[in-house]
């Protein structure tokens, strides 16, 4: 495990946009975890009379309207998100994955029954019937984690499903069943180690998609709740400063589409170096 | 005794095409410690049938006729029933080595699979055991590690290894479909030899599928020649291959390289058999060999050829033999 890890490794640092992504993404992480240990500021703190700041060496990025440290927002916003999207995706793989699996071992109207309640859920926008989970389920961080894990679900079901058919197809499962082995070991024990790159990939794919979702549903006050921190939430407030105050919008903003970016980039590289016939020969 | 028995066997798959009749009224059978070949050019059904025997093809297909195993019918069990069959009583070695194991295992976990399964057994003995069986297919441990995953082996090294996952449990019928096509020649007789001597020395039944009739003859006791999912002749391979009967057998005799006479001598073109394989989505009447064959009449277009025995068990489906008149127990 160790040497593939830094098998891994090694082909990725040939990799540029492994490397970059890699680099942006852990930085994101660092930041997020730093949270834990060390804020400049406690972000619960209201001071009205330090409001919409400069920036100083007391104040990093400056103060937004309630005299809060803007950095420190960030950092516990950082926080936030990766909460969300992690929980997001072991929703999404922890249901998902197992339909998938099911649905390609099994075949027939069980897989029929699987795949088209997936495209029931995919017919609908997910960011919108997130909305419409939040709103039925009531605005707060935990409903929107559940609204934006259940929209993970199909996506990996889809993808897990796919990717199992075409091991289902390979000569050493056939060999697996020869052995003696029932078609659930089969699937836990031959096909997903087979299927996990796959799955990894779309993990950080769908985990820069969770940070965005939880952003747009905090933008709209249905996610994360005050006095905690969100990015989301950062913009809607900056909102009504836009035209005095913009830096309030901007470090967020800056803040979500950096760390999307830095994901996709580096989900993108994975996939060239998890998949030596994508791997681009230099 | 009589191991496995294939009475009246049909399998069918139903496609957008209409129904295709892969293997059509197959019987055959195996003793304990025998030998059968199945021959056939690629697409006969010889595969279809070992699937068959195995109960892995393809959920859409439909199966009629019986499958005994030492009377037990194995077309009655359902998939828990056959998962204990399967790897227990009768195992299967595959054409291509470099995809029948799983890339990202061990082999000591691969070859542990069936042990693992069926067996009872404490992770020790397991471990000695697959060790042990090791050895028997020739690769020394301290070489070839357990941890090794199949990309660190050579093809013939990987046969071996699944020859050591299916012959972990000592089943009592071994099919091996074409286990030596995908290998070259040296490596081909090594794997022949190794699935011989361990059939012979655990005491088991195998089935040997090959296009390649130089392998038949080396490895099998009774033969048994398809066609388009049919059997054109079966009986002793000895009876069949030094008196062949069919026209078919014969072909295939005809298209093999001789490699022992002068090349002065055979400047002749290798004989091919005219024609190509029929297409099973038409619905064959009578012979399925008539098109192609040089002895042909219009009867074997219309009916079904009937069995003709020569004796000690050698049949073959045809209206006009070629053995007829020699053989003086003709319908016997």
């Amino acid at each position: 495990m160790l040497d593939r890890f830094r098998e891994i490794l090694r082909h990725g640092m040939g990799n540029r946009s492994f490397v970059i992504g890699g680099l942006i993404s852990l930085v994101f992480f660092i930041i997020a975890l730093l949270s834990y240990a060390w804020t400049p500021h406690a972000i619960e703190n209201i001071d009205i009379k330090n409001k919409l700041l400069e920036p100083s060496w007391t104040y990093l990025l400056g103060t937004d309207h309630f005299g809060r440290d803007i950095f420190s927002m960030l950092i516990m916003g950082a926080r936030n998100s990766v909460i969300v999207a992690f929980v997001a995706i072991g929703i999404g793989i922890g249901a998902g994955v197992p339909l998938g699996l099911i649905a390609a071992a099994e075949k027939g109207w069980i897989d029929e029954l699987i795949m088209r309640f997936n495209d029931f859920t995919f017919a609908f926008p997910s960011l919108i019937s997130a909305i419409m989970i939040t709103a039925i389920l009531g605005p707060g961080a935990v409903n929107s984690v559940i609204a934006i894990g259940i929209f993970n679900i199909p996506v990996f079901a889809r993808v897990a499903r796919g990717a199992a058919l075409s091991i289902w197809k390979k000569e050493f499962i056939l060999a697996a069943r020869s052995a003696g082995k029932e078609k659930f070991r089969i699937s836990v024990e031959h096909v997903l180690p087979n299927i996990f790159s796959i799955l990894i990939v779309q993990a950080t794919i769908q985990f820069a998609l969770g940070i965005l979702a939880e952003a747009g549903l905090s933008y709209l006050g249905l996610g994360t709740q005050p006095p905690a921190a969100s990015w989301g939430k950062m913009l809607n407030e900056a909102q009504t400063f836009l035209h005095f105050a913009p830096q309030l919008a901007i470090y967020p903003g800056l803040a979500i589409a950096l760390t999307v970016l830095g994901l996709n980039l580096f989900g993108d590289g994975l996939r060239d170096v998890l998949d030596p016939k994508l791997r681009r020969i230099r | 005794m009589t191991l496995l028995q294939v009475k009246n066997l049909n399998i069918a798959i139903d496609t957008p095409d209409g129904r295709i009749e892969i293997v059509k009224q197959v019987n055959l059978s195996v003793d304990k410690n025998d030998t059968l070949g199945i021959v056939g050019e690629s697409g006969c059904g010889k595969s279809i049938t070992a699937l068959g025997i195995m109960s892995l093809l393809p959920t859409h297909s439909m199966v009629s006729g019986k499958i005994l195993l030492e009377e037990q019918d194995l077309l009655a069990l359902d998939e828990e029933q056959m998962c204990r069959i399967r790897g227990n009583r009768i195992g299967m070695i595959f054409q291509e080595p470099m995809t029948a194991l799983n890339p990202v295992q061990t082999i000591g976990v691969q070859v542990a699979e069936a042990l693992d399964l069926h067996k009872q057994l404490q992770k020790a003995e397991i471990t000695s055991r697959v060790e042990n069986l090791m050895e028997k297919v020739g690769l020394n441990v301290r070489r070839f590690p357990l941890n090794l995953y199949p990309h660190q082996l050579s093809g013939g090294q990987r046969q071996r290894v699944m020859i050591a996952m299916m012959i972990a449990c000592r089943p009592d019928l071994l099919i091996a479909d074409e286990p030596t096509t995908a290998l070259d020649v040296t490596v081909q007789e090594q794997i022949l030899e190794l699935i011989n001597d361990l059939a012979q020395k655990y005491g088991m039944a195998l089935i040997m599928i090959s296009h390649d009739l130089g392998v038949i003859a080396q490895t099998t006791k009774n033969v048994m020649v398809m066609y388009a999912g049919r059997i054109m002749e079966q009986g002793n391979t000895v009876d069949v291959f030094y008196n062949m009967a069919h026209p078919y057998t014969y072909g295939l005799f005809v298209s093999i390289p001789k490699t022992g006479s002068s090349r002065l001598e055979t400047k002749k073109r290798l004989k091919s058999i005219p024609g190509h394989v029929p297409d099973l989505r038409e619905n064959i009447k009578g012979c399925p060999f008539a098109p192609r064959c040089f002895r042909a009449q219009d009867t074997c277009r219309l009916q079904d050829p009937p069995p003709i025995a020569f004796g000690n068990g050698h049949t073959a489906w045809c209206f006009y033999p070629l053995v007829e008149k020699k053989s003086n127990h003709a319908a016997g």
